[in-house]
């Protein structure tokens, strides 16, 4: 209970404390090694949710254990200047609270996810305008931002379709060994290839492996966004 | 030297250094002038300091004639009674017409001047064309043939259409009609040789290169056409059939290959009128929307590709070794580049300096030298 | 560069057909010629300048300084500078992040080279100014730094390697100098059109490409090392591409990179 301390600045007198009830939580066994590979062939475990930020015309929420991304797009929007046959995209990757990553870095990751966008998004139906894309790094545990790359494309590509803007497929990736994929067309064409550190496969077969693997992760990203999406249209059908 | 790269090294200084042993010294005397009219016809090799009539060399500040007698024409200056040169280049005398030619200066436009160029904006009723010089041209939306001429009457959503006919980026061969006050161009593109220009490559060389002649389309060995614009930009394309009728001898003949597209007569047109070469007249039955089409022939073969990318390259080695572009040049440089069966090295310096050697020599053989 | 759609249609028909036929004729493994020159900043310990065939020009410098290195981590810093763009521009940056990788990648530059006594190391620093480019630099840049770094002279250590008791700073010989022997990666730009790869893009090529690639090879180790990644060289064809050229296009690195390494080391 607060005594009258007017030296302080203090709460009103009648609060109380917080309480948290008590978590309880249940943990299954699996061994060391089924762990790893788990890690290594996992899909993480992933919360999202789009139409988050209101002032925006499209934004989405993806969260898991490791990290928080934020996605807002504002868009299109006309272009003053001369004229341009098509949409022009700008992508900003901003660092959240934990400064993780450099400008420089940041930099270099947008306008490779530029570069991707520019394959998939419908350009030639937006001519004198522009498509600004903002991602906020909120939080991030794991410091690499090759880890990241696939949920930065999926965070685009979900605000993208909240924003109603047109794009001819999913995109998404997947990451395996420092190599990260971007997919479209069911894993038959590459959008986007990252590799920035690390030993590079040099054998055809370690390339190609891990080029599988990440397919696979697309395809599980992939049906996780498009169940997503069904699933906000049979709920805003329903209300 | 490796296939893969051709590098050429020097260690311990920053450029080539200018060879002392060229440098002449100048005389700062008045220098002797005669009144034979000669023009300069076009650049042969630079660094020529002879002193013959019609092609002396003077820089900035150098006196060129104390005479008043001369009209000053571009590159000069006077003070009182004495005509100074106000840049680097060879002294032109034309009838009272003193000037000075710049060795090297940005395409300058003349009336009458044949020349490609490439839209660079679109504005209210005119587009604004690069041709390479000081300032863009002006291409007039009157001066372009609109088929059936509808937008000459409309003012509304002029941008738009205006887009739909010639946009920026787009190319097109024109003919100077006239020039402002500021020495800028307006351009027309009045006829059916003019319009923009599909099938083929663009290249470019300096415009102090191209000659000014009667005719800049030129029909090459190989089913290649040139079109050598006098600023110096160049296009290359596979020879179409209106190219094969301008070179058709004319006569009202049955010559061969010289029916239209349209497959009438060459020498009967619909009112009954008997036409040389129908081709290049009745500009508003042949004006369709084609005219102004984004799209290529889709029947250009491999070859043709790879003979346009040949031409292109013995271009760029004739402009590389400053010897002047004209037809019998790049023919003779086409022929001379053929003991070279890989086109592509054909763009390595020794490579291109062999082949202007070549072309002049053969020239001096033939007594053709200018 | 700007092109008309007639121009793009017709580059894009010769570049996608099969065999693929370039603008200029060139092999698809076919380089343009450039011109190098190196040791001309006298301020500098090395210096290199390097023209290509279509104007594009860069010029890079290479600076030392004596460090601390248990306290300095960083003993390669690069800086890049693009005529006419600001600092904080997009390429810039880019830029300087991919060299920054390439640099300090595995393999890359071998910084034992640059220790002087188990206390102190050079540190290096490569600034480089493009002057002018008509396609992405990256492969013209990285050639720059292999020749300056090829002819770099760094001042000879004449005090003992093992200082670490003593408190005294490295000394140096008063003219003697001692040849840089660090190789610097090579980055390579490679372009897509259709279902044909190649190297060397010019610019009225990577206008029409479909995409690229940017593959580097260590001249240390002889095979590619990362960075490799995608690159848009223009934002009109670029979409997709067969997983298939991501293999072919790190063959054609493999297979004539080290022609390229030699042909610059040839003096």
């Amino acid at each position: 209970m607060n005594v009258q301390d007017r030296r302080r600045l203090l709460g009103p007198s009648a609060a109380k404390p917080i309480v948290f009830t008590t978590v309880t939580s249940e943990t299954t066994k699996v061994s060391e090694q089924e762990q790893q590979e788990q890690k290594q062939n996992e899909t993480a475990a992933l919360t999202i949710k789009s139409g988050v930020v209101e002032n925006c015309n499209g934004s989405t929420l993806i969260e898991s254990s490791k990290f928080s991304l934020l996605t807002s797009v504002y868009g299109p929007k006309s272009i003053r200047g001369s004229f341009t046959s098509q949409g022009t995209i700008t992508i900003q990757l901003k660092n959240g609270v934990v400064e993780n990553y450099q400008t420089t870095e940041l930099k270099e990751v947008s306008s490779w996810l530029v570069g991707i966008f520019n394959s998939v998004v419908n350009l030639e139906n937006y001519p004198k305008s522009g498509i600004d894309i903002f991602v906020n790094l909120i939080i991030d545990k794991q410091g690499d931002i090759s880890k990241l790359i696939p949920f930065l494309i999926m965070g685009i590509c979900l605000a993208l379709v909240d924003g109603g803007i047109e794009i001819i497929d999913i995109v998404t990736g997947g990451e395996v060994n420092g190599n990260v994929v971007s997919f479209t067309r069911n894993g038959e064409e590459i959008v986007g290839f990252w590799k920035d550190h690390g030993e590079f496969d040099n054998n055809d077969d370690d390339l190609m492996n891990d080029l599988e693997k990440c397919k696979k992760q697309y395809l599980e990203y992939k049906n996780l966004m498009i169940n997503y999406l069904l699933e906000q249209k049979k709920q805003k059908d329903n209300s | 030297m490796s296939e893969v790269i051709s590098v050429v090294k020097r260690q311990g200084g920053f450029q080539y250094s200018v060879d002392e042993s060229n440098i002449q010294s100048d005389d700062d005397e008045d220098i002797y002038m005669s009144d034979d009219g000669n023009a300069r016809t076009g650049k042969m090799d630079t660094g020529n300091n002879d002193t013959e009539s019609g092609s002396q060399i003077v820089t900035p500040g150098e006196l060129v004639t104390d005479d008043p007698i001369w009209m000053r024409g571009h590159g000069t200056y006077f003070l009182d009674n004495m005509t100074y040169s106000s840049v680097a280049g060879t002294v032109s005398r034309v009838n009272r017409l003193l000037s000075v030619i710049p060795l090297k200066s940005r395409y300058s436009p003349e009336t009458g001047d044949h020349i490609v160029g490439r839209i660079a904006e679109v504005g209210n009723k005119r587009w604004r064309v690069d041709i390479g010089g000081k300032q863009h041209a002006v291409l007039m939306l009157g001066s372009v043939n609109l088929p059936g001429g509808i937008l000459r009457r409309k003012s509304e959503s002029d941008e738009l259409q205006m887009r739909s006919f010639l946009k920026e980026g787009d190319l097109l061969n024109a003919e100077v009609q006239s020039l402002f006050q500021d020495g800028s161009a307006s351009l027309h593109t009045r006829s059916l040789k003019y319009g923009k220009l599909r099938n083929g490559m663009f290249c470019q060389v300096p415009s102090s290169l191209i000659v000014r002649a009667k005719n800049h389309t030129h029909n090459l060995p190989g089913n290649i056409t040139v079109v050598l614009g006098v600023n110096g930009y160049i296009w290359l394309r596979k020879t179409s059939q209106m190219d094969i009728t301008r070179d058709a001898p004319p006569g009202g003949s049955t010559g061969g290959g010289s029916s239209t597209s349209s497959g009438q007569n060459s020498t009967n047109g619909p009112t009954g009128a008997v036409s040389l070469n129908p081709s290049i007249t009745r500009l508003e039955e042949e004006s369709s929307w084609q005219i102004y089409s984004d799209e290529n022939d889709p029947s250009i073969t491999a070859n043709i590709r790879k003979t346009i990318s040949r031409y292109a390259n013995v271009i760029k080695a004739l402009a590389y070794c400053e010897i002047g572009i004209t037809q019998e040049r790049i023919i003779s440089a086409y022929e001379v580049s053929m003991a070279y069966p890989n086109v592509g090295s054909l763009i390595d310096r020794e490579t291109m300096e062999s082949i202007g050697n070549d072309v002049l020599n053969g020239e001096k053989m033939r007594g053709n030298a200018m | 560069m700007v092109l008309s759609v007639a121009e793009k249609s017709y580059l894009y028909d010769s570049l996608a057909s099969q065999p693929l036929i370039r603008p200029d004729g060139r092999l698809h493994t076919q380089f343009r010629p450039i011109e190098i020159f190196t040791d001309f900043l006298p301020s500098s310990n090395g210096s290199s300048r390097i023209i290509a065939s279509d104007g594009s020009e860069c010029i890079v410098s290479i600076k030392s300084k004596v460090v601390d290195h248990t306290v300095e981590t960083d003993l390669l810093q690069v800086d890049i500078n693009i005529a006419g763009e600001r600092d904080d521009s997009m390429i810039v940056e880019t830029l300087t992040s991919l060299l920054h990788k390439v640099l300090t990648s595995e393999d890359g530059i071998d910084v034992k080279k640059l220790q002087l006594t188990k206390k102190y190391s050079f540190k290096i620093f490569v600034d480089v100014l493009i002057i002018s480019t008509y396609s992405y630099p990256a492969s013209l840049i990285s050639m720059g730094i292999y020749c300056a770094l090829n002819s770099t002279w760094l001042p000879k250590i004449i005090s003992a390697f093992d200082d670490l008791e003593v408190a005294e700073l490295p000394t140096f010989h008063d003219y003697d100098l001692v040849k840089l022997d660090v190789k610097s990666p090579l980055i390579f730009v490679l372009a897509i059109v259709g279902d044909n790869i190649f190297l060397d893009p010019a610019s009225n090529e990577s206008e029409v490409a479909n995409n690229g690639l940017i593959i580097t090879w260590s001249p240390q180790g002889g095979k590619v090392i990362s960075p490799v990644k995608t690159i848009a060289l223009n934002d009109t064809f670029i979409k997709g591409f067969n997983p298939i050229l991501l293999k072919k296009g790190i063959k054609l690195v493999e297979e004539n990179a080290s022609s390229v390494a030699q042909a610059l080391e040839t003096l």
